[in-house]
């Protein structure tokens, strides 16, 4: 009975609290809201500590067979089966979370429930929240989807909520002749659409090539597309490996949502448009859809792809890295620069991935550990990433529901009269610039020292960001919170309990991850290792 | 069996401790213990109650100051173009809303809660200052029963970021050995004192326990530097005293610049420092990253070994690449540590208060540059000899670079980061030319006497300004407003008298010991450039050491003929400090007498280095060279400054024009300021804008192109919209047909 599993209550919970909150008056449809994303936060920490305990913290990976079934949670029924000839397409209803996606499952269930509670005083309230539930039930099901296609079923899911919110609740300033929030939305559904488009045709060529008749991803893991034999592109005529061919078509979905350069420019404009906690949500975890596909899809399923085309990747990665925190030091609006720094903060994550790409087939153990620790340094810039810009998210949208307003130079010595927020402003910069002891220090020091091994010279540049991170940050900090007093914000208020919950939640996750980032890679490691297959086998595992 | 030993990591707790008790605990109840307003409302009554500035304000522009009128009163705001990074922005002083607002806000009295702050900040650090204290004299076995450190020192504690054997090398691992001892009964006892002493100096600032918990902060990681075992936990450390330096060098959030004195808005300067030390601390980690891709490891004591991931055996054959990674590790001490060309954010940071230049910006943090050359000291030995070649001639040059500008300073404290960049660079000379067989002892003893006279020279410094602050009710730093304070100020006068004397290496005491040293070994070791340009340098410090001691504390007609007391140029009557203010400086002044008999220090650190040999210190006569040209500094100051006078001094100056042009050369910094200032604003800044213009205008403008076309497109398709089903219908199950076609040759290609 599908019922029975707790991976479907997963879904379930927020979709339900979702529909409740939306039928229910307006009294109660908030704390019904919170009450589900709590729920679903509770059944998701569950979930966690069930395999903790059982299994003495050893978590699995779905995608590997010979997994302890106590390490992971995994449901897989049959959905639809059904023969058009010789073809046989068959799309199951499987679900799986094990060490790399229950992080990005709890994730997104806590931002969640922040942004609920961020929420509370929006207009037209219930569908705000209804759409934030439903919201979440697509990205968990992204997040868990072991079977491409439902993979890709939830993936476009998760498109019509957060068009919905940035389109009704955005901003109204104009942009190319029409309200923020209406270009943004549709730039952020076309730009989704055309990198689905792409993945979709990979996800199709994948499976009629692997010819098994199913899109699961673990049986296709091991029945991987030649990477030699090439296959001629119609209409381009260009012959490459079907493996690199099936990688890139399925890669320009990720690259889309990551965002890598140049398919970056919807995230300033959907961020500045959307309300605080859409550009959350957001930052947090929409963006992580990609990062997470790029290491549980590309580099399962096309691992000698990838390695083929980690060069451009690499140096992709440094244009992300140091563009976009070259953009951020010229920026005027307090969002719109940490959007432009998410593309920056992103880049860390496929700078990591270049990296283990190029360890996947290696025999020397060394270069095995650089890559297993440069994907790690990766996978947890996915983590820190997105409770860092949502705490930094949430900051601007506290002083933006008072002044109505993100323009920097307009502020001035603000921190004088809202101690508890510009505190917690500040800290979340220095998270954000990579202070060690906090998340980011934790990530970017992992991925950058194992990558410069792999990539010395691009590396070596992209380090650089290290400088125009702390410069645009505090740059920002600065003219905001410090210098002399702009008696115009004296009537500011600080920051409201209700405002300091998220904020300050955030921070004390930060902290953890940073200081003992151990009890986070411990439960992502081993499914990394089935990624990197060859490394594992020469380490003797 | 070291159970003493073991328990160390008690010192490093201690701050830590303190630092969550008061920002979780006491400055929570402190703030809550003044009032807080919940609404717009509440608070601008409260405001107006609590605050007579706020009300004149009011009174001026009508009631309120909401939403509506902000866009208006921003058009006639500031110029807001010329916000730029770094120092000195137009953009500060050309904003004139504010002006009650300017300084720190001040509290008639402290709540008992922020008194508490100080008080949990000082016990704690009293203990972990005790505790090093005992283990210093338990590791030179003075202790019975208790047995010396081992030679390679004794781990705290450790623990890795993750169990995998790929995480290894990923340590946190804190390490005990005589170096770290050494350092550590620096930091605390600055620490402590300048703690005792804030309890004075910030004595009506409302951020009394935020102060504090800085200062707990500070400690704790610059406690985490000295107790590094790795370089992972030393760049841990490195940055969290980043941000300790700039938490508190902006402590005054709210000040602003000011231009006529060149001196930067604090929260400027804090930006600047920050971001100067990233740029050294970007050498620093691709040192590091050099290191690691090569050897595999953090480890201070892997890589110094003899082992496989060793650098010896890793780098074997390849010493160049070890050369060139120790160099660009050597660039994090440059940026910590204020050498040229990273030296401007060190001037900057005196915006912070007093007591923090003195323990952070003088005495512990800037040397954390040396002590990271001192520690890593095997593998700069292992490279080639370009990488001490750079340590020493940074050095060399930052030291005599510095002592230039200082001459002609006027500002009390910026006399003292000059100095201060200066002396570092002494360490870095004697860091640099010491080679193995003395090992890091000549470089790290002149940090451990420097640190206690340069506190002291800083905190004298708050002392007399604390107390022109209270004489003329205002902030005052200018040495020409100053003169004849030894009359008013006796303690911080002789107090500070020690500590010029010290620093400019007059015979017996502390700093004889360590500068001249130095500078021998120089000679010795057959640097004669370095020798002599350390040689000038120590007649220059002496000159503008006294010339400083005059300018403030002496004066033409004062007694023992100007140099005790003088015209006092300021107005009001000073007094001197409270002696939590002034007993510090009377512990210190102890120190700077007796830090340098310490002769066992080289062998403290590295056992197989010689005794200090005072024998030979005193019967050299190149020894005597360098104390007769800091003889000659000291004469030639008290001339111009005591038996001339400034003023005189300053006329002469100026009618010379090839006098007046050095002068100028000198007091502007060398223009290093301005040209970092111009290529910030006009290279980085404007390869920003190409940059934020090429996303916009290409990258989004191809997409927003295209998006036009398909709406051009799409207008046209229009007519296609009959509104006829069968039309629909048609397109619909055509795109039926080319899809399975798709899938028909996908399935094919197989």
């Amino acid at each position: 009975m599908i019922f029975a599993y707790d991976l479907t209550w997963i879904l379930l919970l927020p979709t339900l609290g979702g529909v409740l909150a939306m039928v229910a008056p307006v009294r109660l449809s908030r704390w019904l809201a919170l009450a589900f994303s709590a729920a679903t936060l509770a059944l998701s920490l569950w979930i966690f500590l069930r395999i903790a305990v059982a299994t003495g913290y050893h978590f699995g990976s779905v995608t590997d067979p010979k997994a302890d079934p106590a390490s992971i949670d995994v449901v897989q029924l049959p959905w639809i089966q059904f023969q058009l000839g010789s073809v046989t397409f068959r799309i199951d209803y499987y679900l799986g979370v094990d060490g790399l996606s229950l992080p990005l499952v709890i994730l997104n269930a806590l931002l969640t429930m922040l942004a609920v509670i961020g929420g509370w005083e929006k207009p037209r309230v219930k569908e705000y929240m209804a759409l934030l539930l439903l919201l979440e039930a697509g990205v968990m099901g992204v997040f868990m989807a072991l079977d491409l296609l439902l993979f890709f079923l939830f993936w476009e899911v998760e498109l019509a909520p957060m068009f919905l919110l940035i389109g009704i609740w955005g901003s109204e300033t104009l942009k190319h002749g029409m309200p923020g929030r209406i270009y943004s939305a549709w730039k952020f559904l076309l730009y989704t659409f055309f990198g689905s488009i792409f993945m979709l045709a990979g996800i199709l060529l994948v499976y009629f090539q692997a010819g098994q008749n199913t899109a699961s991803l673990p049986v296709l893991m091991q029945h991987l597309l030649p990477a030699s034999t090439g296959v001629t592109v119609p209409l381009l005529g260009v012959t490459m490996g079907s493996q690199l061919l099936a990688f890139l078509l399925v890669f320009v979905a990720f690259a889309v949502k990551i965002p890598m350069f140049p398919l970056h420019t919807w995230l300033p404009d959907a961020h500045t448009d959307a309300p605080t906690e859409v550009s959350v949500i957001l930052a947090g975890v929409l963006l992580k859809m990609g990062a997470y596909g790029l290491i549980r899809i590309c580099l399962g399923l096309f691992p000698d792809g990838l390695q083929q085309f980690a060069p451009l990747l690499v140096v992709l990665a440094v244009i992300n890295i140091l563009y976009g925190a070259a953009i951020c030091l010229v920026q005027k609006d307090m969002k719109r620069l940490v959007a432009y720094s998410s593309v920056s903060h992103m880049g860390v994550i496929l700078l990591g991935v270049a990296a283990a790409a190029m360890a996947i087939h290696t025999s020397n153990p060394d270069v095995a550990h650089f890559g297993t620790a440069a994907l790690m340094g990766a996978t947890v810039q996915m983590i820190s990433h997105g409770l860092i810009t949502s705490l930094l998210f949430f900051c601007v949208g506290v002083i933006y529901d008072r002044a109505h307003t993100r323009e920097i130079e307009i502020f001035g010595g603000v921190a004088k009269r809202m101690p508890l927020w510009a505190t917690l402003f500040t800290f979340a910069g220095l998270a954000s610039l990579g202070l060690p002891g906090l998340a980011g220090f934790v990530a970017e020091y992992m991925v950058f020292t194992s990558s410069y091994r792999i990539w010395p010279v691009p590396t070596a540049i992209a380090v650089f960001t290290m400088i125009l991170t702390a410069a645009y940050l505090l740059w920002m900090l600065k003219r905001v919170l410090f210098g002399p007093f702009n008696l115009r914000w004296n009537w500011l208020p600080d920051a409201s309990w209700r405002e300091a919950i998220p904020l300050v939640t955030l921070a004390a996750f930060i902290v953890l991850v940073g200081v003992y980032p151990g009890f986070l890679l411990d439960v992502i490691v081993p499914a990394l290792h089935h990624l990197l297959p060859v490394a594992t086998t020469a380490l003797g595992r | 069996m070291y159970g003493l030993y073991e328990y160390a990591w008690l010192i490093l707790a201690a701050p830590l401790a303190s630092f969550v008790v008061i920002v979780f605990g006491t400055r929570m109840a402190d703030l809550w213990s003044r009032h807080h307003g919940q609404t717009a409302q509440d608070y601008a009554a409260y405001l107006r109650e609590a605050d007579p500035a706020f009300a004149a304000w009011e009174a001026t522009r009508g009631a309120g100051g909401h939403a509506e009128q902000q866009h208006a009163a921003h058009a006639a705001g500031p110029a807001e173009g010329a916000a730029h990074l770094g120092h000195g922005g137009e953009a500060e002083h050309q904003e004139h809303h504010g002006d009650p607002y300017d300084d720190d806000p001040t509290v008639p009295y402290l709540t008992p809660w922020a008194r508490l702050s100080g008080y949990v900040g000082i016990v704690l650090m009293l203990f972990a200052c005790l505790y090093s204290w005992l283990l210093l004299f338990a590791s030179l076995g003075l202790l019975p029963g208790t047995p010396r450190l081992p030679e390679g020192g004794i781990t705290l504690f450790s623990y890795t970021w993750g169990s995998d054997v790929a995480f290894q090398p990923y340590t946190i691992a804190f390490h005990l050995d005589n170096l770290a001892l050494a350092m550590t009964v620096v930091v605390t006892t600055v620490s402590l004192l300048v703690q005792f002493y804030s309890q004075g100096y910030m004595a009506s600032s409302a951020g009394y326990a935020r102060f504090f918990a800085y200062l707990s902060l500070f400690a704790f990681s610059m406690l985490t530097i000295v107790f590094a075992a790795n370089f992972l936990v030393i760049f841990v450390g490195w940055e969290l005293v980043g941000l300790s330096s700039y938490l508190l060098i902006g402590f005054w959030i709210n000040k602003r610049a000011k231009p006529a004195e060149e001196r930067p808005a604090p929260a400027s300067a804090a930006l600047q420092a920050f971001v100067m030390n990233r740029i050294g601390d970007v050498g620093f980690i691709l040192g590091i990253m050099i290191l690691f891709a090569t050897t595999g490891t953090f480890d201070f004591a892997t890589l110094a070994g003899n082992g496989p991931h060793g650098v010896a055996q890793a780098f074997a054959g390849n010493q160049a690449l070890l050369t060139l990674a120790m160099i660009l590790v050597f660039c994090g001490a440059i940026g910590k540590s204020a050498q040229v060309p990273l030296h401007t954010w060190l001037p900057s940071a005196m915006e912070g208060p007093t007591p923090v230049s003195a323990l952070i910006h003088a005495a512990t943090m800037v040397a954390a540059g040396v002590y990271m050359v001192a520690r890593t000291f095997a593998l700069f030995s292992a490279a080639g000899p370009q990488a001490f070649g750079v340590v020493a001639w940074i050095g060399g040059i930052t030291a005599i670079f510095a002592a230039t500008i200082g001459l002609t300073q006027t500002d009390f404290k910026r006399v003292l980061a000059f100095s201060t960049i200066s002396q570092l660079g002494y360490m870095f000379v004697g860091l640099g030319v010491a080679g193995t067989e003395i090992g890091p002892g000549a470089g790290m003893f002149h940090l451990f006497t420097h640190a206690f006279f340069k506190a002291l020279l800083f905190l004298g410094a708050g002392s007399v300004l604390h107390a022109l602050h209270h004489a003329m009710h205002r902030e005052v730093q200018d040495m020409r407003l100053m003169g004849g304070l030894a009359r008013f100020m006796p303690i911080t006068a002789a107090t500070w008298l020690i500590a010029g004397l010290s620093i400019s290496g007059f015979p017996f005491l502390s700093g004889f010991y360590s500068k001249e040293t130095l500078i021998s070994l120089a000679f010795e070791h057959g640097d004669y450039a370095l020798w002599a340009i350390t040689l000038v340098t120590a007649g220059l410090t002496a000159f503008y050491m006294f010339r400083a001691f005059f300018l403030a504390f002496g004066g033409k007609g004062g007694a023992l003929g100007g140099i005790w007391g003088g015209p006092y140029r300021g107005e009001g009557t000073p007094h001197e400090s409270p002696v939590t203010m002034t007993l510090p400086l009377v512990i210190l002044a102890v120190f700077s007498i007796f830090a340098g008999y310490w002769v066992g220090f080289f062998q403290y650190l590295d056992p197989h280095a010689p005794l200090l040999d005072l024998g030979k210190l005193f019967s050299d006569g190149l020894t005597w060279l360098g104390v007769a040209l800091s003889l000659l500094g000291i004469a030639w100051a008290y001339v111009l400054y005591c038996a001339v006078g400034w003023e005189r001094v300053h006329k002469v100056v100026e009618a010379n024009a090839v006098l007046r042009f050095f002068h100028r050369l000198l007091l502007h910094r060398y223009y290093v300021d301005t040209l970092y200032d111009w290529i910030v604003r006009y290279v980085v800044l404007g390869l920003c804008h190409v940059a934020a213009a090429f996303d916009r205008f290409v990258v989004d403008g191809i997409v927003n192109g295209v998006a036009g076309l398909v709406m051009e497109l799409g207008s046209g398709l229009r007519r296609a919209e009959t509104g006829k089903v069968q039309a629909y219908m048609t397109v619909f199950f055509g795109g039926i047909a080319v899809f399975a076609v798709v899938v028909f040759v996908l399935a094919t290609l197989r």
